[in-house]
């Protein structure tokens, strides 16, 4: 699959996320925008002392802070950086052993150890304390990687039921897209399928594609070059409204 | 890598060009005379015709034999893996006394007996690393299923490879095949299949209407994106310019496209044969100066 990315993909995606220098100078200074300071208040960053060797103010709003992307060249050309996978078991809270399950799931689909993720805050709802262990992540990179996209995009995807491709929507707005999987999944990767009965508690999990892409769009299709399926924003909105009623 | 960036600039180059759809004509004297001239309904520019050419081709199928060097490599980091994997938990996969268990006791000691006998030339069951060579991949495959049945592994050098038919799909599987055609004239004959922008279309339009004029309707293609990957521009032969006084030469604009299923049809009008050759092979067809501009738009896979 790596070597399909080399010898096949890289090229056509480069065609295909060429943006022309106008839109592409248009693009990177929207994106600087957000990285200049709050303008209104008299002193500005230069002169006011108390900015000094601080890092720049947040923008105002529930905004993020996109990344300024360089000039476009045959290195920016979008590339597969790693897959995350996670999974968050609610049955740890109550006793610890619950995770091993998990733990041992996600070695055998990425063939790689996870690490425990900690609880940054306690819930009182659900008897969350903080630093409690609740559930497990493994992030894979290089060839390995490529397995498990093979994997998932050969074996897993295709049987599942009900699912129409990743929405259009998903994604944090700088290329990298995640989806989540329901516990049901799990059994179909082939490493699971043959000894189903040794995991006590299958559980959903998420995979999140970090790509080094810097929009949605090109994100989009650097996937959708391996084959994964999206739904158009179309399909999903009649969807939606059948679930409603 | 270095080549990538080689091709990346050329395109960028063609992009910038000065051609574009929404820009007037220049309003020079020539061009002025030209465009009174000009009665049907192609594309000109500056006193050349605009044309769009199509650059199909066939992406490589089968994975490319490893260098030696590289297989070497590769070996000596899936040896470096398994010494370093933790020990693969038997009781996890396999029920106590079960005959899997046995079955698969019994395949580890064979392995491990061959494995004394020659060191390092087996290959063991590591799925991270095979994937860098598809040989040693299928024989894998087969290793674990050679108890139902038997796999059987095709060969990378197909009937077309041997008989030399650049007219099959299924020939230098390891590279990607470009779709040139001849047409009926002594010089420049081979060239990619190329026709004339109509006032109302677009590059894309174009191209696929062209394709299928000149090489039928019987192909499943699929265009690169809306925007031009190459650019070429040449003048025509004095003899043929006398004919028609309109055009001084032509600017071909060449778009990417893949074919997936079906195979040319030629119609003998416009062109009178056609070939699927790697950019190797492409020397021997074309004229050098045609293959010096088209050269570096085309992969080396």
């Amino acid at each position: 699959m790596e070597d399909f990315y080399h010898s096949t993909l890289s090229t056509d995606l480069m065609i295909l996320s060429y943006k022309d220098p106008e839109s592409e100078q248009k693009f990177i200074e929207k994106r600087q925008k957000e990285h200049l300071p709050i303008k209104k208040s008299v002193l500005t960053r230069d002169t006011n002392p108390f900015a000094i060797n601080r890092p720049p103010p947040k923008p105002r709003g529930n905004k993020k802070r996109l990344p300024v992307p360089p000039k476009q060249s045959h290195k920016t050309i979008p590339k597969l950086l790693k897959i995350d996978v996670h999974c968050m078991i609610k049955e740890a809270i109550h006793s610890k052993q619950h995770l091993l399950s998990g733990i041992m799931a996600l070695q055998c689909i990425t063939s790689e150890r996870p690490t425990v993720v900690y609880s940054k805050t306690g819930v009182a709802q659900w008897k969350l304390r903080k630093d409690m262990p609740i559930g497990c992540k493994v992030s894979i990179s290089g060839p390995p990687m490529y397995t498990f996209l093979d994997k998932l995009v050969e074996i897993v995807l295709p049987r599942m039921k009900e699912w129409h491709g990743i929405p259009i929507t998903s994604g944090d707005q700088n290329g990298n897209i995640a989806m989540g999987f329901p516990a049901s999944a799990l059994s179909l990767f082939p490493d699971i399928e043959g000894n189903y009965d040794m995991f006590p508690l299958m559980t959903g999990f998420d995979v999140i594609f970090n790509t080094t892409a810097y929009t949605d769009y090109e994100g989009r299709m650097l996937l959708s070059g391996f084959q994964i399926p999206f739904t158009p924003r179309k399909k999903m909105g009649r969807k939606g409204r059948i679930n409603r009623n | 890598m270095f080549l990538q960036k080689l091709r990346y600039r050329i395109f960028k180059q063609n992009k910038i060009s000065f051609f574009s759809r929404n820009q007037p004509i220049s309003q020079k004297s020539q061009s002025d005379i030209l465009n009174l001239l000009k009665s049907d309904k192609n594309e000109v520019h500056e006193g050349y015709r605009i044309v769009a050419g199509i650059v199909l081709s066939r992406t490589p199928i089968i994975l490319r034999d490893p260098h030696p060097f590289e297989r070497e490599y590769y070996l000596y980091q899936q040896r470096l893996e398994h010494i370093h994997a933790p020990p693969f938990p038997v009781d996890f996969y396999f029920k106590k006394g079960s005959v899997a268990e046995k079955k698969w006791r019994e395949k580890k000691e064979r392995e491990k007996a061959e494995a004394s006998l020659a060191f390092g030339s087996r290959k063991t069951k590591n799925k991270t690393s095979s994937e860098k060579n598809g040989e040693e991949e299928t024989i894998d495959s087969s290793d674990v299923s050679s108890d139902e049945e038997e796999i059987k592994i095709a060969n990378k050098i197909t009937s077309a490879d041997l008989t030399n038919d650049v007219k099959s799909l299924d020939r230098a599987l390891q590279h990607t095949l470009y779709l040139i055609v001849k047409k009926p004239r002594e010089t420049h004959s081979w060239q990619f299949p190329q026709g004339g922008v109509e006032k109302t279309e677009t590059l894309v339009q174009a191209a696929s209407r062209e394709l299928e004029e000149e090489c039928g309707n019987c192909m499943d293609v699929w265009f690169v994106g809306r925007r031009p990957i190459g650019y070429y521009k040449y003048d025509y032969p004095k003899c043929f310019v006398k004919d028609n006084i309109e055009y001084k030469g032509a600017k071909v604009f060449f778009m990417a496209a893949h074919i997936f299923a079906g195979q040319v049809k030629v119609d003998n009008k416009e062109i009178i044969d056609f070939a699927w050759v790697t950019k190797q092979e492409m020397k021997n067809y074309v004229h050098t100066e045609y293959y010096e501009a088209v050269k570096d738009m085309l992969s080396e896979h």
